[in-house]
């Protein structure tokens, strides 16, 4: 009994630490029901505030797990999660609940990506980097905006529609 | 505490740790590898293509899903539809349960089927090192503290020529300086 305690007493926190622990609940909203085929016009009401939009899960990201794509015919969306989605996600419809957010694209967005483009060394890929950052740059004076907004959900939870 | 007692101590803390996360060692060194090597190969999943031209009209507001689901059938017998869309007018993509999928030009009905399949062990213990939930997160924390017990307690195990002050401290000069010779070719 002796022996076992002395070789063995490291072993008993382990078991304790995993006895203790509770799960994290998840935030269950009651929120805002925003159409994949209106979200780029109306998120931008809703930033920061839960919404629920339906999509099809076009694919886990790879690195990770944490991220997916959500698609319809009109309009794709990535969600991200603190915790990885399950594989089998992929191909099933869904509604996800989740935080609106928005990505600001503008000038110093198109010089980052320049500073970052230099670094490449393919020349083809290179330069296709560079004639698409102009582009970008050219598509937003057209509409004379000063920044493109790109929305992104943070999730919160979803459920299979069928 | 004398140095005696150090070194037994670290044997038996070496050892039992040892022990107890050999399974997570395993696990962790083949989703390493595996996971080292994103860029060469999908860890999780064999994938397969196939080619194939259909005579069903597949166009957007033609086809219906009656028809989507026969082309389903014929170019992947045995995996079942799930949904699909088309990501723009001339593609459509079916999504088959399992991860495979269809894409296919609804112009030409020419298209290509990506089968995957979950690649035996690799799959789990890739699903595990990608950290699945909080309590592996918590059991992977506890593992790698155990690795710098490791690393600390293997300083005080075997004394004289083949320990720290002999042999050993050779290998571990050398094990130190590697990632650091790397690390300044990358910066």
């Amino acid at each position: 009994m002796k022996y076992f305690l002395r070789t063995n007493l490291f072993v008993i926190p382990i078991l304790l630490i995993f006895g203790g622990c509770n799960s994290s609940e998840k935030i269950d909203s009651s929120s805002v029901v925003v159409p994949m085929n209106q979200f780029e016009e109306l998120a931008q009401n809703h930033v920061q505030q839960a919404v629920r939009t339906t999509g099809i899960v076009d694919h886990v990201c790879k690195h990770g797990g944490k991220k997916i794509l959500l698609v319809t015919d009109d309009y794709s969306l990535h969600v991200f999660a603190e915790e990885r989605f399950d594989d089998e996600i992929v191909g099933t419809e869904i509604e996800v609940t989740g935080i609106v957010n928005e990505n600001i694209i503008d000038e110093s967005t198109f010089l980052k990506w320049e500073e970052n483009a230099n670094t490449i060394q393919e020349h083809d890929r290179k330069v296709s980097t560079f004639e698409y950052i102009e582009m970008m740059r050219d598509s937003l004076k057209a509409c004379g905006k000063d920044h493109f907004s790109e929305y992104y959900l943070d999730y919160v939870s979803h459920k299979t529609v069928n | 505490m004398t140095m005696k007692q150090v070194r037994k101590w670290s044997r038996i803390l070496h050892r039992d740790f040892g022990f107890f996360f050999i399974g997570t060692s395993i696990i962790f060194g083949l989703s390493g590898i595996a996971l080292n090597h994103l860029n060469d190969w999908n860890p999780n999943y064999t994938v397969e293509n196939k080619l194939f031209t259909t005579s069903i009209n597949l166009s957007k507001g033609i086809a219906t899903p009656e028809m989507i689901k026969q082309v389903a059938d014929d170019v992947a017998e045995g995996r079942t539809m799930q949904k699909y869309y088309y990501p723009n007018e001339n593609k459509i993509k079916i999504f088959l349960k399992g991860g495979s999928s269809i894409i296919a030009n609804t112009n030409t009905g020419q298209g290509n089927v990506e089968f995957l399949r979950k690649r035996p062990l690799f799959y789990q213990v890739n699903l595990l090192h990608y950290n699945p939930n909080r309590w592996w997160t918590w059991f992977s924390d506890i593992f790698c503290g155990a690795l710098i017990l490791f690393a600390v307690t293997s300083l005080f195990m075997v004394k004289g020529k083949k320990g720290v002050n002999g042999r050993g401290g050779v290998y571990l000069a050398i094990g130190i300086l590697i990632p650091i010779i790397i690390l300044l070719f990358s910066l």
